[in-house]
């Protein structure tokens, strides 16, 4: 399954209850799907249990999705609410700093190209948690400061604050690692 | 431009689980598929419980339908029918209430409950009548001492001696409060073997009073006209 074609059509047989057809969609998408939970969530476990449930909870709502060629970005979006909800039941995590700090922007250093993908998940998930969500769902998935303070429930500074510092972690950790 | 192509990387990025999480969700969807056909089953059971008691609703229906038809039926006699057989339900009280109240029902179905009721009333004092009737005539039949097995035997049936049936042949009949003859002379007359023939005041014979009146019901009518005669002249 290379073509977003054959995607609809295993959809479809999904749609219809074709067991074969959420086999190939999962082993099509998983990997992908696991990659991006795994920059949220630290732990392989958690991790797991989510992928397994944000494909469940897509499975089920199929009949939601309106337009099949959009099927990877909504089982992205499922995967990503799974993992705030996740985090905001373990709570580990405060969206609130009394610190006020300059926002800068941190160029990331030019040895981030050189690595590999595995190489930079690590880093990631070995970001602190505030840090990494922030980083995510900016960096990475493109939200907006307002999106982001609406999904973690905290203001927009603080979003703005918490990816500056996330930067500048990652720009010491690649500085301190490969140079 | 670093940045751009380090989120391109992680984008594309891929990670295998090292556990098997399709058994994982496998046996979540088997457990959805599972909920979804106690689902559909539910609903399938609901639809057949409810089809039951639409149909166990409409057989009451229709078998209270038929309860009012027979009983319809039951009040009203068949046209062959004698009219006691019918034996419609003494002391039944017509649903006059009902039919007020019951505003829904046309006016044909009041209009047939009211006949029906009417039917009643004429059948329960016929009913009545041939009662009365019945007892006059086991009244006199007792009094008389007449045999009943020989009264509501069909006069030709009767053993014809003489040339007079039914009273002069029944051994258990005294004449002697209607006629002025005793069984003396009865017999005495008998045994000359002449025809007898009372000759009524009115002009027609005992004979032929009786003769007129073979029904058993019209018996008694007999008797009681002989009642109110006092004179009975006897013809040799």
């Amino acid at each position: 399954m290379k073509k977003i074609e054959e995607t609809v059509t295993y959809l479809q047989k999904c749609i219809l209850g074709d067991r074969m057809a959420f086999k190939a969609i999962y082993e099509f998408y998983h990997p992908k799907l696991y990659y991006v939970i795994s920059r949220y969530i630290e732990n392989d476990w958690d991790a797991e249990d989510l992928l397994s449930t944000a494909f469940v909870k897509a499975f089920q709502n199929l009949h939601v999705l309106e337009n099949a060629d959009r099927f990877y970005p909504w089982l992205k979006k499922i995967s990503i609410n799974l993992c705030l909800d996740h985090l905001r039941k373990t709570k580990t995590t405060h969206y609130s700093w009394e610190e006020s700090l300059e926002i800068q922007f941190f160029e990331l250093p030019e040895v981030i190209n050189t690595i590999g993908e595995q190489e930079i998940l690590e880093l990631i998930r070995k970001m602190p948690e505030g840090y990494r969500t922030v980083f995510n769902l900016s960096i990475i998935e493109g939200y907006t400061h307002q999106e982001i303070a609406d999904m973690l429930g905290c203001s927009t500074s603080n979003t703005k604050t918490q990816l500056m510092k996330s930067k500048a972690w990652l720009k010491a950790k690649l500085e301190k690692t490969y140079e | 431009m670093s940045e751009n192509r380090f989120i391109k990387k992680i984008l594309d990025a891929e990670k295998r689980p090292s556990n098997d999480v399709w058994r994982s969700v496998e046996s979540q969807m088997e457990w959805a598929f599972e909920k979804k056909k106690n689902s559909a089953n539910n609903t399938k059971l609901f639809l057949f419980l409810l089809l039951v008691l639409i149909a166990l609703g409409w057989i009451y229906l229709s078998r209270n339908e038929e309860t009012s038809i027979m009983e319809l039926e039951y009040i009203l006699p068949n046209e062959n029918e004698s009219l006691p057989m019918a034996s419609p339900k003494k002391n039944w009280i017509p649903p006059q209430s009902k039919i007020k109240t019951e505003g829904s029902k046309s006016s044909i179905e009041n209009t047939m409950a009211i006949k029906v009721h009417q039917e009643i009333e004429i059948i329960q004092s016929k009913e009545t009548m041939t009662q009365s009737h019945e007892k006059n005539i086991s009244s006199i039949i007792n009094e008389e001492n007449i045999n009943p097995r020989q009264i509501h035997q069909p006069l030709s049936s009767l053993p014809m001696k003489d040339s007079h049936p039914i009273l002069w042949t029944s051994p258990h009949l005294n004449l002697s409060n209607y006629v002025n003859i005793s069984m003396e002379d009865y017999r005495l007359h008998k045994r000359v073997g002449e025809n007898l023939t009372f000759t009524l005041p009115s002009g027609f014979s005992l004979f032929s009073l009786l003769k007129e009146n073979e029904r058993i019901q019209d018996a008694h009518q007999t008797f009681q006209k002989l009642r109110n005669i006092e004179t009975i002249v006897i013809k040799y």
